[in-house]
């Protein structure tokens, strides 16, 4: 391995025995794990935003393309010169339609919408049309209908229908078709549409019911006119080319200038009509609640409460003795005083050097270095120039010098140490 | 008052008619109910427990402990009402933290007085630090029968135990007795000096220096015969004991008065059986502890019964007022051991000047406690270890810049000390300056060599 392929600063752990370059090697790798990682975090939330944006995926959405959805009947009408604007809120619609008078409401699944919404939104539509409906949308609406089954749900009856005509392909849906069989101008214009189930039946004899129950014409209590598509299926993108579905389906949404399509949500509430969660919790929360509270305060009284006052003891103040030279360390780091320190070191080296020559405080350099040159045992690395230049030199320039000065005092120290122990070896081995 | 862990538990059974109250009643019922319950049976309890306020405590006198020894401190609980209810519960005999209580835990006893009766506790403790350890209070619970509630009340019962400063340097002794009897004329060698007293004649035997000869008796014996010294006894020796600022500094673990103090018992020790007369002053700016004229064997507890309570005090010393207090203790010639700290700021400025006034009169040791962690700290390079692991081949790697200036810091400060102790010889006192755990014996040595000398 070659030491210049590793920096100085990369973990040791990272550097793994292998062909030339492992380290650049490792590192490419890395990069590329890492880049391979961004792109999968910018990208993932960005195709899923985007197939997000697409559409709701709802059946009979105005914004879906797919076969269940119902964008070709809100692009049929756009071109027809009436704007759909497509809101999934009841307040939003409620914003939409403005006044009451001059907009078509289309509401997708009446029966998710509460009735008390649907009641007012009536009353602001000029015309609403219901793709599906239960009992209580038609109560809402205030329309002279009601279902043929009690209680049936609607949607499972219309499923039918749309299951046999998917089923039976292209060729088989002129089966499913049904004349309108009703004096209605809308029905008889479409002539014939999607069979449904008979399900809606008239309570009055001011509404009309066609296609065999599965579209039927009211007038709602604010006036406003009613049509109600049992079998929403028909108004899908799929079944909206069969028979005369589509003109059914134009001429229903399409008699006012403008038409508002709600997508209605369960998640729309009228305001107080839901009960407060606490109204939902049994009777016994509360109580065991406060109780456990109580509880809490016990605990705390319990604990709280000492055995007695605390005893108070003068303890001394005791500073670790070093504590000063530690100080006076930081403050030489602190200011950078490289001079003070190297002369504090070399002092020390000197008087350590004086007392083992037995020469007295105050010698000079030069004699201190003759000296050490024969303590040293001729060592060669301290001559008397390099001893003198070690005690007496110039102050480092840099803290790398002041280190280096330190380094070379140790093994100065060391040398003499050796040397001493090696003259001590000698003298014993040949008195 | 105080609540028992039976109380929380009785609360904590109230969750059970809370729950069942909503079925029968408004919903807090059952909780207003309970409520009520807890505090009528609380109030019950209370009003039947016993009365802390019949106890009376009494503590006898504690004997004096050696730092690092057990010691047991037993408490007397009376009953002073002649009848009434018995007094059940728990009694807390409320030590300091530096008493080391270490059983029953936290001091915590159980208590069971009748009416008239008393009981005697037993509280252990082990010290942990010298002086005077003090106790104010006895605090005690009476519980009431149903263990729900008690009434508690804080007795006075003051007391204390001494705690002895450990003498750990006391194993240094027989070896220093064993040369001070060397010293002596019972063994055959000889030691002259100015000071030395004439002991008796006896035959010369191989090995004894001929100038020890006594002419005289030989020539009346015909056999050569030599004279034997001894030193001299009865000298006077004051031990002073700084307690300023600088020995409060910390050695190890312990402050360097406490390494000082260990230092004076081992010369006290010695010097007495030397037959010298020992005095103690312990001094800052006031005289803190003072032993005079005691002999052995009752001088070496006087001298632990004085220096147990001393603690540092963080002023200046006074060395003028001690020179003063020395003049009027030792009026004659003898022996001064001050035992202080050699920091070079503060000595130089008080001690230094007033230092030649004594060693005009006096033999004057100074013994001073060094730091072994300072020389440590001179020869530590962490620097070396944190530049090898970065491991750069091909560099000697070596201490870093920080290393540089600490070493220099402690080499200075070693060397201002050095200074420092030149300055005291030069003023003719002897220094000892070694750690704590070599200062006792190397201040004996050093007073055994004054002896020799012959310079008490």
């Amino acid at each position: 391995m070659t030491t210049s392929a590793v920096p100085a600063a990369a973990p040791p752990e990272t550097v793994r025995p292998g062909p030339a370059r492992p380290g650049a090697a490792g590192r490419g790798r890395r990069r590329l794990l890492v880049g391979l990682l961004v792109v999968l975090l910018v990208t993932v939330p960005a195709v899923a935003a985007l197939l997000g944006l697409r559409s709701s995926g709802r059946a009979l959405d105005p914004d879906n393309p797919a076969p269940q959805g119902a964008r070709a009947l809100a692009q049929l009408l756009d071109a027809g010169g009436v704007p759909v604007q497509r809101v999934s809120r009841a307040a939003a619609a409620q914003e939409a339609l403005g006044g009451p008078g001059s907009a078509t409401l289309v509401v997708t699944d009446p029966q998710l919408l509460d009735p008390a919404l649907l009641s007012s939104l009536t009353g602001a539509a000029a015309d609403v049309v219901l793709l599906g409906a239960d009992e209580s949308s038609l109560e809402a609406t205030g329309v002279d209908l009601a279902l043929q089954a009690p209680g049936g749900d609607p949607l499972v009856a219309a499923a039918a229908p749309v299951a046999s005509g998917g089923g039976g392909g292209a060729g088989g849906q002129d089966d499913d078709v049904v004349a309108a069989g009703c004096d209605d101008p809308d029905a008889t214009a479409a002539g014939e549409a999607t069979r449904g189930a008979g399900l809606l039946r008239p309570t009055s004899g001011a509404a009309q019911v066609c296609f065999d129950g599965s579209y039927a014409v009211g007038t709602a209590d604010s006036g406003a006119g009613v049509r109600v598509l049992a079998v929403p299926e028909l108004a899908s993108n799929e079944l909206l080319d069969t028979a005369g579905n589509a003109a059914l389906a134009l001429r229903a949404a399409g008699r006012q200038p403008r038409a508002v399509w709600l997508v209605a949500s369960p998640l729309d509430v009228a305001p107080d009509a839901a009960p407060s969660p606490a109204e939902l919790l049994p009777g016994w929360v509360a109580p065991v609640g406060l109780q456990l509270a109580v509880l809490a305060a016990a605990v705390v009284v319990w604990r709280a409460r000492r055995f007695g006052a605390l005893v108070v003891e003068p303890l001394p103040v005791v500073v670790r003795s070093v504590e000063t030279a530690r100080g006076r360390a930081a403050l030489y780091r602190a200011s950078r005083d490289r001079a003070s320190a190297a002369r504090a070191l070399r002092a020390a080296v000197r008087w350590r050097l004086q007392a083992r020559l037995g020469l007295p405080p105050g010698t000079d350099a030069r004699v201190l270095a003759a000296g050490a040159a024969r303590a040293t045992a001729g060592d060669r690395r301290w001559s008397p120039s390099t001893v003198e230049h070690l005690l007496a030199g110039p102050p480092p320039a840099d803290d790398a010098a002041l280190a280096g000065l330190l380094r070379d005092l140790d093994a100065f120290e060391a040398a003499l140490a050796s040397g001493a122990a090696a003259t001590t070896t000698t003298t014993e081995e040949h008195p | 008052m105080a609540l028992t862990g039976r109380w929380v538990l009785l609360v904590a059974l109230g969750l059970v008619p809370a729950a069942l109250a909503p079925a029968v009643g408004p919903w807090w019922s059952g909780v207003l109910a309970w409520a009520v319950l807890v505090v009528v049976a609380t109030a019950v309890d209370l009003a039947l427990a016993g009365s802390p306020r019949s106890l009376e405590v009494r503590r006898e006198e504690l004997p004096p402990v050696r730092l690092g020894e057990p010691v047991e401190a037993p408490l007397v609980v009376v009953s002073t009402a002649a009848r009434g209810r018995r007094v059940r519960g728990s009694l807390r005999d409320a030590w300091g933290p530096s008493a080391g209580v270490t059983s029953p835990p936290g001091g915590r006893h159980r208590l069971d007085v009748p009416a008239g009766e008393r009981r005697r506790l037993v509280t252990h403790l082990r010290p942990v630090r010298r002086g005077d350890r003090p106790v104010a209070a006895v605090v005690v619970r009476a519980l009431g029968p149903l263990g729900l509630a008690a009434r508690q009340r804080t007795l006075p019962a003051p007391g204390r135990v001494r705690v002895l400063p450990p003498f750990t340097s006391r194993r240094h002794l027989p070896a220093a007795l064993e040369r001070l009897r060397t010293l002596d004329g019972s063994a055959s060698v000889q030691v002259r000096g100015q000071g030395t007293e004439f002991d008796s004649l006896r035959e010369w035997v191989d090995g004894d220096d001929a100038r020890s000869l006594d002419w005289r008796a030989t020539a009346r014996r015909g056999t050569p015969v030599v004279r034997t010294w001894r030193p001299e006894r009865d000298r006077r020796v004051l031990v002073v004991l700084d307690t300023s600022r600088t020995s409060a500094a910390r050695t190890g673990d312990a402050p360097r008065l406490d390494a000082a103090m260990d230092a004076a018992l081992l010369l006290a020790a010695l010097a007495g059986a030397a037959g010298d007369r020992v005095d103690l002053l312990a001094v800052d700016r006031e005289v803190r502890a003072s032993v005079v004229g005691r002999r052995p064997p009752a001088l070496l507890p006087a001298l632990v019964q004085a220096m147990a309570p001393l603690e540092p005090a963080l002023v200046e010393a006074d060395w003028p007022a001690v020179v003063a207090q020395v003049r009027r203790r030792m009026p004659h010639r003898g022996l001064l051991v001050l035992l202080t700290p050699l920091e070079a700021a503060a000595a130089e400025a008080s001690l230094l000047p007033v230092l030649s006034t004594l060693t005009a009169k006096h033999a004057v040791l100074v013994g001073s406690v060094a730091d072994p962690a300072l020389d440590a700290l001179a020869q530590e390079r962490p620097g070396a270890q944190r530049g090898g692991r970065r491991g750069r081949a091909g560099r000697a790697t070596g201490p870093d810049a920080a290393d540089a200036y600490t070493a220099a810091a402690a080499e200075r400060t070693r060397l201002e000390r050095a200074a420092l102790t030149a300055l005291v010889r030069q003023a003719e006192a002897a220094v000892v300056d070694a750690g704590p755990e070599q200062l006792p014996p190397e201040l004996a040595d050093a007073y055994l060599s004054l002896k020799a000398a012959g310079r008490l």
